[in-house]
């Protein structure tokens, strides 16, 4: 019964949730927004539980002086911090402050968090370039050439200088015919795999729920 | 839409069916020719390797959640977590398991915990193993990158839901020089995959671990299902294109 019961929970939303997306039957939709919506209330609490998570974490590492605990620390400031400040807002203005133009969440969010993310993001370019310098070394083949032409074909082909209009319109083809085509296989692939998934996960092979 | 409906539920219906015939013969010892996928062969040696070296492993499956459109990719880091898992458990040291969303956090404790009790040692089994880095991707890369280099780890696999963001912690890996294997659901996951790690988990080779890293018979079935269902997607492409030239459609 251990093993049967969460498996029929699982199978029955699982096939209702299906079901609506093909089907369309009121009642059916009704259900599934009903299910769906608990899945929503459930994420909001996993929430809660990441942080005591991220909380839990970072105070042991802070507790072992391990290497960089000085960052564990800071960490735990800032989320109980963002935690409490968030809360209090949202509570006193009954809106979500996060998304209210003059709170101190508000100004968390677009100063801190966003100008962090942009930092982070700018990186990735310059990394990439140099994974695929470092890829040539490591694994010099065929396909490593291509990667790096396609690399710097794409990237150049961006600059605005008239006399590499040649490299611009090899980069429309690349993008348009030789990635749209790569892509496209693969992500058939991907959905391929996310179906048989699905389907294992709807006929109960699949159990991350298992006890 | 009511077409397009009726030809994704038989779809369904016919993995369904197929998954479970040849399940019945893969049950019988039949088994469909696999070809050999270098992130799989090299994910035992990596961990086997980290374990001995007595280091960590580190297994980040990124922004999938339990309960969107990327559960699919989320379950297939969670199978590569439970053979991870399994492997680390002869070790004192658990693995690290660093996700970005807060519904996968506990499906990955889990897994860890259920491996460890398979193994018959519960008691290694740290709760901290599982951790929620960020709930934004770069902030998660970016915290990931900082535990590959504090917390000694050896082996790092990044496999679930990656954009551009994977950069990060695989940048870090390659500094360590420590074994990567990489596998995103997303077109530039998949990109970053190739360039910085090892070896890279292309397409829907990420949905095959199970039947790649053990010998269940339902492994086994779902793959030779997906083969039969790309060889359709195959001649419903060809058909298409043939009609599209003759004119019959548009």
């Amino acid at each position: 019964m251990r093993y049967v019961i969460p498996a029929a929970v699982a199978l029955g939303v699982g096939l209702v949730t299906l079901l609506g997306y093909f089907i369309q039957a009121p009642d059916l939709l009704t259900l599934r927004t009903i299910l769906i919506n608990w899945a929503v209330i459930l994420g909001g609490l996993a929430v809660l539980v990441g942080l005591l998570n991220l909380i839990i974490v970072h105070f042991r590492r802070i507790q072992a002086r391990a290497r960089g605990s000085i960052y564990s620390l800071l960490t735990v400031v800032a989320s109980v911090a963002t935690f409490l400040v968030g809360a209090g807002e949202s509570l006193r203005i009954g809106t979500p402050a996060m998304y209210t133009q003059g709170t101190l969440t508000h100004l968390l969010f677009s100063d801190v968090v966003v100008a962090s993310q942009a930092a982070l993001a700018s990186l990735v370019m310059f990394f990439l370039v140099a994974a695929a310098i470092q890829m040539m070394r490591s694994r010099p083949n065929r396909w490593s050439v291509l990667f790096l032409a396609a690399a710097l074909i794409t990237l150049v082909g961006w600059l605005p200088l008239s006399f590499l209009a040649p490299l611009n319109s090899a980069r429309e083809w690349l993008l348009n015919v030789a990635v749209s085509a790569g892509a496209r296989g693969i992500l058939i692939g991907v959905a391929l795999g996310t179906l048989m998934v699905g389907i294992r996960v709807l006929v109960g092979i699949e159990r991350p729920y298992k006890d | 839409m009511i077409i397009t409906g009726i030809i994704g539920l038989l779809l369904v219906i016919l993995g369904v069916v197929l998954m479970i015939g040849f399940a019945f013969v893969a049950r019988r010892g039949f088994r469909p020719p696999m070809r050999p996928i270098s992130g799989y062969e090299a994910l035992a040696t990596q961990v086997g390797q980290a374990v001995e070296s007595g280091g960590r492993v580190h297994i980040s499956l990124g922004q999938g959640s339990i309960n969107s459109a990327d559960t699919s990719a989320t379950l297939a880091g969670l199978a590569m977590l439970d053979y991870v898992a399994d492997a680390s458990s002869i070790s004192d040291l658990s693995p690290i398991a660093t996700t970005g969303d807060a519904t996968t956090l506990p499906a990955m404790s889990d897994t860890i915990r259920r491996a460890y009790a398979r193994k018959e040692v519960p008691e290694k089994f740290e709760s901290i193993s599982a951790r929620l880095v960020s709930l934004d991707p770069y902030s998660m890369a970016g915290g990931t990158t900082s535990l590959i280099v504090d917390d000694d780890v050896r082996a790092n696999v990044l496999v679930g839901s990656f954009g551009a963001e994977m950069t990060l912690p695989a940048e870090a890996g390659q500094r360590r020089r420590i074994p990567q294997v990489a596998g995103s659901s997303q077109l530039d996951g998949q990109a970053v995959a190739y360039a910085m790690a090892d070896h890279s988990l292309i397409g829907e080779e990420m949905f095959v671990s199970r039947a790649y890293l053990g010998r269940d018979p339902w492994a086994i079935a779902a793959l030779a299902t997906q083969d039969v269902l790309r060889w359709i997607a195959i001649a419903a492409i060809l058909v298409g294109s043939v009609l599209a030239a003759v004119g019959l459609i548009h």
